[in-house]
């Protein structure tokens, strides 16, 4: 539904066909001296989960933030349905829903009236899958969003995100601080999104487990970099636990390629690898020790041992400047 | 030493130093301008030319308020306006409370003093400094209080804090005309000022507890009413019907959140000034006051007073009214707005209509007091029949127009009072507003204000600045077109506006302008500078900023 009588320009090109519903091509973005974004690409396909994963200020809801169109990217360039959503922001934002961490919802107005105004922008909201929705979540029509709890609160953002069935569910750690009964409902509604076919769910979270069960492809973040973007099982595969026994003890790990963190003492060296299996032999044939152990690895512990591999080596360049 | 004061007072400072600094230096820079010696002038205008001058400490002033109340607060709601992360200090409520009333009554005693002491008393305006001093460490203590305490009603504070200002300051001038001491008013006030700290204490101390003002026996009704009957069918009963269209639900949402303030300061005004006005209209014979070097009825004077307020209040109405939330601290807007899929531009008409719709209320009550009051008033020239009747009897169709477009133009100027500036809270960028908005308006105001002292006390000059002035509007006038003509450009460029909808826009605002001029036409030839006034008073340029800058806003 869009405003009969209005200023404005609306003969806007029509989408542009293809499968990617987000394409994001070498944006950069930079607060100050701070670089927020540096050259991410990524590409959505359409039906597809995404699970957005990397630490606390990694560039995950900056990224975001180009996909909605409330940031502009300084460099390269954002496409939402074929649509730049800086220059046809109510095309993209009509088939977008979304759920931030904080749900910045007015806190004057009740459950009611916050339901009665979102649906207005939205020709294809569906009054009695809000209601099932309200029903669900137990949410009071009269109570003002102010007096509502944060787990309520979230659950009214996610209701106003869902009712009109978006082409592209965008959530940016939706479940932190919630606790395990909303985050079960936040993923209920991804799974709920994902049954309906060609929809598409962008998610962000701190909450690895959870990215792990609903996601088709994860991509991880950091310090604005895309360090990855692949299927989870993919990810899984290349991504190993090693544990080395050595035929005389040693006080530090040895060098090898592709290794992001080293746990051990003496003998026996543990290794989160990635990279390809094959490589080893060739990395490891001129060492006086045989692999006792391999085996994967959680999405969380690949997380770990990747931010952990960053810290290690900040703090190895912090040495090597002493 | 560690204490609260000091934490206290560290945090203040850091919030007011360079008001504080820019307050002093001009105090310092008006008791400098008052020793100049003076050539010339009637001492008649003393008076209204030190008001001018100490006009442009009213901006720094509403800041330090701003300040002491740890706002901007929150007038509509009933909770506390204290900061939540400062209950947790180890200190008392009555610390908490205290220290910054005694800092902000300190401080803003001091600017009177030294505005009395340096400029007032320098310029030959004699105006006592002790107990108006106290007085207006009261009257900040009583804002801090108004602004703490929970109040059990939504609008509560909204609606006593003028009547209480007005009585604090009413009281002082009343004693001070029944000839009490200063030391016996400012004693007063001070105990004024305790029971504000009394109160203000108790607030805070309510609010640390949790206790966020609701109305126990609202809130006892509200559920009792709501226990006896289906909670489903009581909804039902309350169900609206969609909006319309995206714009009528951003229309709606305009005017739930943000067109209240000037409408409800017109009516707390009104009710304020009223009996007053009509009770001096009705004396025989009507009280007069010389102002300057007239002699004017005061009913008149209230009244032209009563006018200006509203006129700078609507100013300060669209200074709310540009935020996402009218109340509202952060001048970003939020998320939950700016992903509505509403073009930019209809946000904004949004705003234009709900600013339309706020100028009527608000007008509205000023019409109808005013028709009240005319009835109730006796024709000054033959007290036998009311004012109304008198102006009914001897109406002319040329009268009734000059009525009619004085009408019209007062309330297009609270509008474009409500509009002109939206585009600066529309960016989102308070270094945006103080850049372009704040600072060019002191430094125009203090150039005004020291301009005017260099007149008074230099008349010579006077010819050259009427010579100067009509140049001065033409500069700013064709500065104004250049900018307007470029904020076309963006807009068709950024396809915000179809260029058909603007070409029938500036069709549209030429046709009032030359309007205005073929009406004017007389006073036009008699007075040049009309033209550049007509046409930096109708807002275009302005008005095509504000997409511009809401777009900013948005996509940042």
């Amino acid at each position: 539904m869009v405003a009969p009588n209005t200023l404005l320009e609306r003969a806007e090109p029509e989408p542009i066909a293809g499968d990617s519903v987000v394409e994001v091509r070498n944006v950069c973005r930079r607060f100050g001296a701070k670089l927020a974004l540096d050259d991410v690409s990524l590409s959505l396909p359409a039906g597809t989960v995404l699970g957005l994963v990397g630490e606390n200020g990694a560039g995950k809801t900056t990224l975001i933030k180009h996909i909605l169109g409330l940031l502009k990217a300084q460099v390269g360039t954002v496409r939402v349905f074929g649509l730049d959503p800086v220059a046809q922001p109510v095309r993209v934002l009509s088939g977008i829903g979304y759920l931030s961490e904080e749900p910045d919802l007015p806190g004057w107005m009740r459950v009611r009236d916050l339901l009665r105004y979102v649906a207005a922008f939205y020709p294809s909201w569906d009054h009695a899958y809000a209601e099932q929705l309200r029903q669900e979540f137990a949410l009071d029509p009269m109570a003002k969003v102010k007096h509502l709890s944060k787990g309520q609160k979230a659950r009214a953002g996610l209701l106003a995100a869902l009712a009109y069935r978006p082409q592209l569910l965008v959530l940016d750690e939706p479940s932190s601080g919630l606790d395990p009964i909303v985050r079960r409902d936040i993923l209920g509604a991804i799974i709920r999104t994902i049954a309906d076919e060609g929809r598409t769910v962008l998610f962000s979270s701190h909450l690895l487990a959870e990215v792990e069960r609903v996601s088709d492809r994860v991509a991880m973040i950091r310090a604005g970099r895309i360090l990855f973007c692949d299927s989870l099982d993919k990810v899984k595969q290349t991504h190993a636990r090693l544990t080395f026994r050595f035929d005389s003890p040693r006080e530090s790990p040895p060098v090898l390629a592709g290794a992001l963190t080293w746990d051990g003492a003496g003998h026996d060296w543990t290794a989160v690898y990635a990279g390809s299996p094959g490589d080893l032999p060739t990395q490891t044939q001129q060492w006086d020790a045989r692999l006792v152990e391999q085996s994967g690895l959680s999405l969380d512990e690949i997380f770990l041992a990747r931010t952990s591999s960053k810290t290690a080596t900040a703090n190895a360049s912090e040495e090597d400047e002493a | 030493m560690n204490s609260p004061a000091l934490g206290i007072g560290i945090y203040l400072w850091l919030r007011f130093r360079w008001v504080v600094g820019g307050m002093l230096a001009y105090l310092l820079a008006l008791a400098v301008a008052a020793r100049i010696p003076r050539v010339h002038a009637s001492p008649d205008f003393a008076l209204p030319i030190v008001a001018l001058l100490m006009f442009p400490l009213a901006i720094p002033f509403t800041y330090l308020v701003h300040a002491f109340t740890y706002g901007p607060t929150d007038l509509a709601a009933r909770t506390s306006g204290f900061p939540r992360h400062m209950l947790s200090l180890p200190a008392s409520a009555r610390a908490l409370a205290g220290w910054p009333m005694l800092i902000g009554s300190v401080m803003i005693g001091t600017f009177w003093a030294l505005a009395a002491g340096l400029v007032l008393n320098a310029c030959g305006v004699g105006v006592p400094v002790l107990w108006p001093a106290f007085m207006a460490g009261a009257v900040i203590a009583w804002i801090q209080a108004i602004a703490w305490v929970p109040f059990p009603f939504p609008i509560g504070r909204a609606v006593v804090l003028i009547p209480i200002i007005m009585g604090l300051i009413v009281c002082g001038l009343y004693a001070g005309s029944l000839g009490v001491s200063p030391v016996a008013i400012a004693a007063g006030y001070a105990a004024l000022a305790l029971l504000a700290h009394a109160l203000a204490a108790r607030g805070v101390a309510r609010f640390r507890l949790g206790d966020g003002g609701g109305n126990r026996l609202a809130e006892s009704l509200r559920r009792r009413v709501f226990s006896t009957s289906d909670s489903q069918s009581a909804v039902r009963r309350r169900a609206k019907p969609p909006f319309r269209s995206p714009a009528a639900a951003q229309l709606w949402y305009e005017c739930r959140r943000n067109i209240a303030f000037l409408p409800g300061m017109t009516a707390v005004t009104c009710i304020a000034m009223f009996v007053p006005l009509v009770k001096a209209a009705r004396a025989t014979p009507i009280p007069r006051s010389a102002i300057g070097a007239f002699d004017v009825p005061i009913p008149i004077f209230g009244l032209c007073a009563c006018l200006v307020s509203l006129y700078a209040i609507s100013g300060m109405a669209g200074g709310g009214l540009g935020k996402s939330d009218y109340w509202g601290k952060v001048a970003q807007w939020p998320a939950f707005l700016t992903t509505r899929p509403l073009p930019t531009a209809d946000f904004v008409l949004a705003k234009l209509k709900a600013a339309a719709i706020s100028t009527a209320i608000a007008c509205a009550i000023i019409f109808g007091f005013a028709s009240l009051g005319s009835i109730l008033t006796p024709n000054p020239f033959d007290r036998s029949q009311s004012l109304a009747a008198w102006a009914m009897h001897h109406a002319t169709p040329q009268l009734t127009m000059y009525g009619v477009a004085g009408v019209v133009l007062f309330v297009f100027g609270i509008w474009r009072n409500q509009v002109g500036g939206l585009f600066f809270p529309l960016s989102g960028r308070p270094w945006f507003m103080t850049a372009f908005g704040v600072i060019p308006s002191i430094v125009s105001l203090l150039v005004i204000s020291l301009g005017g002292v260099v007149a008074y006390r230099h008349p010579v000059i006077l010819p050259v600045v009427r010579r100067v002035t009509p140049w001065v509007f033409s500069g700013v006038v064709a500065i104004n077109l250049a900018v307007g003509v470029a904020l076309a450009a963006a807009l068709r460029r950024t396809r915000m506006m179809q260029p058909r909808t603007i070409a029938l826009l500036v069709a549209g605002w030429l046709v009032i302008v030359l309007g205005l001029l073929v009406i004017l036409h007389g006073q036009v030839r008699a007075h040049p500078i009309l033209i550049p006034a007509i046409l930096l008073f109708l807002p275009a340029t302005r008005l095509a900023a504000a997409p511009l800058a809401l777009r900013w806003n948005r996509h940042r």
